[in-house]
């Protein structure tokens, strides 16, 4: 009975993978795939159907249980970074929709797989042990292989996916090596073997690490890392976000990156937050070095970049170090407003990155075999299309954390937590970082602003592509002025975890 | 009406925003409508503006029609603004500007006037907001907002390399003001056990009264002083405004000049000295001492401009160390002379470049070769740009006399920091140093106008004579760089204890110095104005310049009437600030343990705030006719009576301006 009562609990898991296979037979059952149907809304209608209940599912749902003898916890980390992913996963499709039917690529098996990897975002996010945090980040990651290689006539999506999934399998072998040493460790420490993050926390609490244990929560931390784009794993990321079509590399860029901090969070909270105790000072040490080399290496390199998707990779190996201040200040003071800063970042960092990428593939040209936009193409782009200028300005002055947008309260929230943390010399660098930064978000509002247009780009028409601006657009500018909402769910919904 | 009433300042500042809303729905391709709209707004705007003056009392030297809605409690975060006697004429300033400048786009701006005027009024609310802000998170926002619109502004209707001096007038100002939120973060989490997180600046300011945060101070007004000397900006952290002005178009120099710049300096008044004064004590003498290159650096460099723009972007760097000078004297008519000299730059250079503008339209070029016998052909033209550029360089009788005057008199008042056993011999040091430093000064400027006029472009001579004055300034201003180069200068000023002074000494010399860039704006101001406006017209082109238009008269008129009303009748503005300066002045200076200020004739006793206690042993010189007694004030000679100085009575003092109980707030929940 209690099976059937947790299943009942993870509605929103399989409610994802039912609208997933739904998608999927109608796409069968339409037959034709090349070429695709002008009309098919009713797959888009379908899949943000599924996704969107699901997502009211999982905010509704009962915060505080352990779910499968504790393979599945239902918190507020679980509910705050999901619902971000199936966001990330509602927009994304939005946005595709015109794209893949401009580009001549099917739609049903491009939403099946974004629905597919949602659910494994989900489960990492709500994973309550090591082994359905691993099962999610596979059931994530292959779907975005598939989806990175989504064009299969260009020879650089095919580069991009390979890259991506040797990495990939790489970053995947560790962490599973890494779980595996962590489940020796805890039986060594505890008598007990498991895989339950709750266990290892138990084990670990105050007590000394074997080496195999300290490797084994490095390889885990390192394969999460990967999956975050942090530096030095980073260097996947420029190519596979060039290289993929544009609306997978935008629903990777903010679905992998908010289930894999939901991962991080679990991590680190395991295993040096067990129990609200002060974490270490070498993780602390750890991560934000990690957090430094990415927001340094990833602003500066960004600097450099002429095309914008490229650019945009690397500005996502740049959040992904403000985030990772985030979650080190996390782990000096767990009680403190790191949480829900990272959460409200991340979904912030959503609308405004989804939203980036959405101006990007409007502009995105069928004969284009490179599948390359450079920054010079939208020159001037504003004047001819003012709404579309605007927005775009509005997600660069976000990404560049200029008030009033969700960008700047993100990073004020993360900065204030680490300073509140008492981590003071690591915010100075990540706002000398973001200054950095401004420069080359500043230059796209250059590009589109203050150039002389030179050629008349087509752009994609698609009333979904514009309801998805748009709302990217409203997130972005009502997450920054009126943050306090969701603020106070944040708070509310984590309340009560760490005991 | 009583909405109206009680939300007056919320009126003010979001009303151009909602303007600019509004006119975002007007057809792209019309222009006058959307221009009559913005026109009729700005004129609305500087009407609520002017009720606002006359319901200020200027013997509250509290913040007044205090408005405050909670806004993220979470974080402590509310929506509050309030106005004093230091905002209150920045904000009529900011609405009396921007009619004129919208005024002034009716020819200036051919394409895209829309969104042009769309980015004047966002504009417009930002700068609103900042200057009556009374939360910090909020001031920030604000602060940062202002950026974007200037940012377009400059970038798209700007001059040949716009797209370089808007990014540069971005980053400038972005980078200091990032370090200035780490400090508005560490300092909210600092006071925080105190009664839970807030941001609201009079909760924080209260909370500092009683808090010790140590050496954390230090560096906190270094981080707020930073982001404010950018925004001034003080040398050396000005290369961006010459930029920027050159490449800005008419609207944007003016509003940039007029409002923008004066940001940095109510920053430093109203942010880093006021809620540091310990740690603003040790840096006074340093900034004083950049101020006053700044005046002097600034004059020089205008002297041999070539661009009219360039001209008076260097001359606002000069004008603004007046009032920056002004203010780090601390005394009260240096504090007020100070805030009057933002209003009155503001008046003069917003006005000088609207002058230049209208040349600008008729013959697209800014250099000053090309014009020449002006006087001839446009005279009315010619009578109202000397009237202003007599006014900018401090005529009596003037408005920009007025309040130079007075920072140059509050200056050489100024006594305080505590210089411990100073010998002749070291008062001979630091004579021997500040003549050697204006030597070095005048060399290097030298060099740089010779090189200058060797070649108009090259610029890297410029840029070695900049740096070396800049690591000279620096060196002087960093503690312990001055303490170990120059001991005999800075290591007296760190030292604050207990017997003689010399602090007055350093801001005497410095208030003499200073004057001197008073002849130099003379002469600079004279030049320019003799090479544009008399002797033959040189050029054939403007023989045949039509004299000001009806509308352009309709811009300048007022601009004129301002400039002689405020300096022949100052009266009304004095009051105005008078009282919250006397205040500033005391208080500061009392939580610092320096010396209570002398006060200034210039204030009637009629408008003495009454919530203002003199302290016990004040210096006041009532007597004397010009508040100024050199007898007393002649260096090497002290008064003895320095006695009570540190004596915890003046310490009570730290509220006299705060007389708001702290606003009920919202707790965060653990």
């Amino acid at each position: 009975m209690s099976v059937l009562n947790d299943l009942g609990q993870l509605a929103p898991l399989w409610l994802l993978s039912l609208t997933a296979f739904a998608v999927l037979l109608l796409t069968v059952a339409s037959g034709t795939k090349h070429p695709v149907p002008q009309s098919s809304h009713h797959l888009v209608i379908l899949s943000l159907l599924g996704s969107l209940t699901a997502l009211l599912l999982l905010l509704s749902s009962e915060v505080g249980k352990t779910l499968f003898s504790g393979a599945v916890v239902m918190d507020g980390v679980g509910v705050l970074f999901g619902s971000t992913a199936i966001l990330g996963a509602a927009l994304g499709i939005m946005m595709a929709a015109a794209y893949l039917r401009e580009h001549g690529m099917s739609q049903g098996e491009f939403f099946a797989l974004v629905l597919l990897a949602t659910c494994g975002m989900l489960m990492v996010a709500l994973a309550g042990d090591l082994l359905t945090l691993f099962i999610g980040i596979e059931v994530m990651s292959l779907s975005v292989y598939v989806l990175a290689g989504y064009r299969r006539a260009s020879r650089r999506a095919q580069e991009a996916a390979m890259k991506y999934f040797i990495y990939g399998a790489f970053a995947s072998a560790f962490t599973l090596f890494g779980i595996a040493l962590l489940f020796g460790e805890v039986g060594r420490l505890s008598g007990k073997p498991s895989l339950g993050l709750a266990a290892l926390a138990a084990a670990v609490a105050g007590k000394q690490l074997s080496l195999l244990g300290g490797i084994g929560i490095t390889f885990v931390l390192g394969g999460l890392a990967f999956k975050v784009a942090a530096v030095p794993f980073h260097m996947w990321a420029p190519d596979v976000y060039e290289g993929a079509p544009t609306p997978s590399t935008g629903f990777m860029a903010v679905g992998v990156k908010a289930a894999a901090f939901a991962g991080l969070v679990r991590f680190v909270a395991a295993v040096w937050v067990t129990s609200g105790q002060k974490g270490t000072e070498t993780a602390i040490q750890i991560l934000e070095v990690l957090a430094i080399l990415s927001m340094v290496v990833g602003n500066l390199l960004a600097i450099r970049q002429t095309q914008l998707k490229r650019m945009l990779a690397y500005s996502s190996i740049a959040h992904a170090g403000y985030l990772l201040v985030g979650v080190a200040a996390f782990v000096a003071n767990p009680k403190g407003s790191a949480l829900p800063g990272l959460a409200y970042y991340l979904f912030g960092y959503t609308a405004m990155t989804l939203g980036a990428f959405g101006v990007a593939l409007a502009f995105e040209r069928a004969e284009d075999r490179r599948m390359d936009l450079a920054t010079d193409r939208l020159s001037g782009m504003a004047h001819r299309y003012p709404a579309l200028g605007l927005a775009m300005a509005l997600f660069m002055l976000s990404l560049a954390g200029i008030p009033p947008t969700a960008g700047f309260f993100g990073k004020l929230s993360l900065f204030g937590a680490a300073i509140e943390a008492g981590r003071l010399s690591v915010v100075v660098v990540a706002v000398l970082a973001s200054a950095v930064g401004a420069y080359y978000y500043l230059r796209v509002i250059v590009v589109i602003y203050m150039r002389a247009s030179s050629t008349e780009e087509k752009r994609v028409e698609s009333h979904w592509l514009a309801a998805g601006l748009w709302l990217c657009a409203f997130l972005t500018l009502v997450a920054g002025l009126l943050p306090n909402s969701y603020l106070a769910m944040a708070q509310r919904l984590l309340s009560g975890w760490l005991g | 009406m009583s909405f109206f009433a009680d939300h007056l300042l919320s009126l003010i500042v979001f009303l151009p925003m909602l303007g600019a809303l509004l006119a975002l729905a007007f057809p792209r391709e019309e222009h006058s409508g959307v221009r009559g709209f913005a026109l009729a707004l700005s004129v609305i705007d500087l009407a609520l503006a002017l009720w606002l003056w006359r319901r200020f009392d200027p013997s509250n030297t509290g913040m007044q029609l205090y408005e405050l809605v909670a806004w993220i409690p979470s974080m402590g975060i509310s929506y509050s603004v309030g106005v004093d006697g230091v905002s209150i004429l920045l904000v009529v300033l900011t609405a009396f500007l921007a009619p004129l400048v919208i005024l002034s786009t009716y020819s200036s701006v051919t394409e895209r006037i829309r969104e042009y005027l769309v980015c004047l009024l966002f504009l417009q609310t930002g700068m609103l907001g900042a200057f009556v802000a009374t939360d910090l998170f909020l001031f920030y926002v604000f602060w940062e907002v202002m950026l974007v619109p200037m940012y377009f502004l400059i970038g798209i209707w700007g001059g040949r390399r716009r797209i370089y001096a808007a990014v540069k007038f971005f980053l400038y100002t972005m980078a200091g003001s990032l370090l200035m939120l780490v400090a508005i973060l560490y300092l909210v989490y600092a006071v925080r056990d105190q009664g839970g997180l807030t941001f609201s600046y009079l909760e924080v300011v209260r909370r500092l009264g009683t808090a010790d945060l140590g050496g954390a101070e230090l560096w906190l007004f270094a981080a707020f002083a930073l982001a404010f000397a950018i925004k001034v900006p003080m040398f050396p952290f000005h290369t961006w405004l010459p930029d920027a002005h050159v490449e800005a178009p008419t609207g944007g120099s003016v509003v940039l000049a007029g409002v923008l710049l004066k940001l940095g300096t109510f920053g430093f008044l109203r942010y880093a000295l006021w809620m540091f004064p310990k740690a603003a004590v040790v840096f006074l003498p340093a900034l004083g001492l950049l101020a006053v290159i700044g005046i002097i650096y600034g004059a020089l460099v205008s002297m041999v401009q070539t661009d009219f723009k360039r001209l008076i972007a260097f001359s606002s760097v000069s004008h603004l160390g007046f009032v920056m000078l002004g203010l780090v004297a601390m005394t009260v008519s240096g504090v007020a002379g100070g805030i009057l000299q933002m209003v009155n730059h503001g008046i003069s250079t917003g006005a000088l470049f609207l002058l230049v503008g209208v040349i600008y339209e008729r013959r697209h070029t800014r250099q000053l070769d090309d014009f020449g016998g002006l006087a001839k052909v446009m005279p009315r033209y010619a009578a109202i740009f000397v009237l202003i550029a007599l006014s900018s360089a401090g005529l009596p009788g003037l408005n920009g006399f007025v309040g130079e005057f007075m920072i140059l008199m509050g200056t050489f008042q100024s006594e305080g920091v505590v210089l411990v056993n100073t010998t002749t011999a070291e008062l001979a040091w630091v004579g021997i140093a500040a003549v050697g430093l204006v030597a070095l000064l005048a060399v290097l400027l030298t060099a740089v106008s010779v090189s200058q006029r060797l070649a108009r472009e090259q610029t890297g001579t410029k840029a070695a004579a900049v740096g070396a004055v800049a690591v000279l300034a620096l060196l002087f201003a960093c503690p312990p760089v001055g303490n170990f180069a120059g001991g005999w200068l800075v290591r007296p000023l760190l030292s604050a204890g207990t017997n003689q002074e010399l602090f007055g000494e350093v801001f005497a010399l410095l208030a003499v110095l200073a004057a001197s860039g008073v002849i130099f704006a003379a002469v600079y101001l004279l030049i320019a104005t003799q090479r544009v406006f008399f002797g033959p017209v040189h050029h054939p082109e403007n023989e045949h310049l039509s004299d000001l238009s009806a509308r352009e008269q309709t811009v300048l008129l007022p601009l004129v009437v301002v400039a002689v009303l405020m300096g022949i009748f100052p009266q009304p503005f004095l009051n105005t600030i008078n009282p919250t300066a006397t205040a500033i002045a005391q208080s500061f200076r009392a939580r610092a343990g320096l010396p209570a200020p002398a006060t200034s004739s210039m204030q009637p006793a009629a408008v003495q705030a009454p919530t203002v206690r003199a302290p016990e042993n004040s210096m006041t010189v009532p007597s004397s006719p010009a508040g100024l007694d050199l007898q007393r004030r002649l260096p090497w000679r002290r008064p003895q009576n320095r006695a009570a100085v540190n004596e915890p009575t003046l310490r009570s003092t730290a509220s006299p301006v705060l007389p708001f109980p702290a606003p009920a707030r919202t707790e965060v929940k653990k």
